[in-house]
């Protein structure tokens, strides 16, 4: 297949992180979820979230692409600004300002947020053709590839409400990988699945790490996350208490906190 | 017992048919005001929650709905030209009253129909870098315009039988020339019984269309 990963064609500024997080802060009123967070995630890197209920992960997640505003700190992707606008200094910036920042970061959601009026294909080309203005034949073309990559070209015709759980994540993944997005970033996309359909979706981002995608990913999968990741960050109360390769942190060489965290997760599991 | 007089059901068939498109013309066009109205009032009053626009839209909703239709078709014939100059033909009045009624209406349908859209739709058209205006008109309100069909013709169906009240300033509709017929032959039986007979047509063909467009542009949840 022709397919590649927009990342391969890159520039080859391989030092340069493609995210950039610093002493990133954010409170939902006197509650602080966000603080202090510094991250750096590298071209190609699989980077997991890990860490318990409440520690911050999905919040984190929503303000690399500015659905949450934060309080203050610096976001940057491809080395440039992600705002919704609140930190000093910095302006707010125009509606198309904030398309273009965004249309540049994938998210693929929980609930996976299909566009249940649109079938598969169209779900898939609509934001290259109406945001990118990408010509539509093109968009279709790059669309069936990527209904090839995430095994769904048998329903590219079909309306998203008839599709299972692990079809519509599978789905939502295309659709974000049409634009060509320099990293993807997945909040617990198998929190919603029947345990039977979380392979598949998992599937999918193995070979978009082994295609060289830069991803952050929020999981409780936590054996997935070992095998998948190059790195593994925890985070606890707001913090990232330690960020190293899975086979330290699901060693015991790991934080106190970290082992404590995965022997509870485990326990569970 | 009253028997029925069937040379008069005929010519109040006739003559009372003659009434049909004007109700049908007054209906669909005072349907069109509204939708153009309510449509950008129910978009402002679903987005912004403050500021003069949301007042003046919030004052024009309650005003239009909390005022008999009848009172509104009166004083837009009567009462406007005098504060105006602006003279109306009664078609055009009846169509400008009833239109303004059903923005107010439609506005609301519409703002409910926005505010039903599930905050993920807009957070995944954000993340794919829809502005607020693109993902209203590509993802939102298609959705919107959908699920609005059924209230959508219920309006339209509540208009039609509202459009008898333009009898009042002299529109030759349905219902004024069945006044005009009662009033001819003296016979109310008949004509009132014709002219229900064509509405209950209209509204009711309205209606099983609107079940069979329903069904076509519906999408599975």
């Amino acid at each position: 297949m022709t397919f590649a990963i927009n990342n391969a064609s890159k520039p080859a500024d391989m030092d340069q992180p493609v995210v950039r997080i610093r002493d990133l802060k954010k409170s939902f009123g006197k509650l602080v979820v966000l603080d202090g967070i510094n991250i750096d995630v590298r071209r190609g890197e699989v980077c997991t979230l890990i860490g318990p209920s409440g520690s911050g992960k999905t919040t984190l997640l929503r303000c690399l692409n500015a659905l949450s505003p934060i309080d203050s700190g610096e976001v940057r992707v491809d080395g440039k600004l992600v705002t919704n606008g609140l930190p000093l200094g910095q302006k707010k910036p125009s509606q198309k300002e904030l398309s273009k920042i965004r249309s540049n970061i994938g998210f693929v959601f929980q609930l996976f947020n299909l566009f249940p009026h649109l079938t598969v294909l169209q779900n898939i080309t609509i934001a290259p053709t109406k945001v990118k203005r990408v010509p539509h034949d093109k968009a279709a073309a790059r669309a069936r590839e990527l209904l090839e990559l995430v095994s769904m070209s048998d329903k590219a015709d079909v309306m998203p409400g008839l599709l299972s759980g692990g079809q519509k994540q599978r789905v939502a993944i295309a659709r974000t990988l049409a634009m060509d997005p320099s990293v993807i970033l997945f909040d617990e996309v198998t929190s919603a699945l029947d345990p039977e359909r979380v392979g598949e979706v998992l599937d999918v981002i193995r070979e978009l790490a082994k295609r060289g995608m830069t991803m952050i990913i929020v999981t409780h999968e936590m054996s997935f996350a070992k095998e998948v990741s190059d790195r593994v960050i925890f985070m606890e109360g707001g913090k990232v208490v330690e960020e190293a390769a899975p086979s330290h942190i699901f060693s015991s060489k790991a934080d106190a906190r970290t082992q404590a965290f995965l022997r509870h997760t485990y326990a569970n599991s | 017992m009253y028997i029925f007089n069937s040379d008069i059901i005929w010519t109040a068939i006739r003559y009372i048919g003659q009434g049909v498109g004007i109700t049908i013309t007054i209906s669909c066009l005072a349907l069109l005001l509204g939708l153009v109205i309510g449509m950008p009032l129910g978009v402002l009053r679903s987005s912004v929650s403050t500021g003069f626009l949301r007042k003046l839209t919030d004052a024009y909703i309650e005003l239009f709905r909390n005022v008999p239709v009848l009172v509104q078709i009166v004083w837009i014939y009567y009462v406007l030209p005098i504060m105006t100059g602006v003279n109306f033909e009664p078609v055009q009045a009846a169509i400008i009253a009833l239109g303004l009624n059903t923005s107010a209406f439609l506005a609301e349908i519409f703002r409910g129909g926005i505010n039903g859209v599930p905050s993920g739709q807009y957070e995944a058209s954000s993340s794919l870098g829809f502005t607020h205006t693109s993902s209203m008109r590509y993802i939102i309100l298609p959705q919107v315009l959908r699920k609005m069909l059924s209230p959508l013709v219920n309006q339209f169906i509540v208009l039609i039988k509202e459009s008898a009240l333009v009898a009042y300033i002299g529109v030759l509709d349905i219902m004024h020339r069945g006044d005009l017929i009662t009033t001819e032959f003296s016979a109310p039986l008949e004509s009132y019984t014709v002219v229900a007979a064509y509405y209950f047509l209209l509204c009711y063909t309205a209606s099983k269309i609107s079940m069979y467009v329903e069904r076509k542009y519906s999408f599975p949840e």
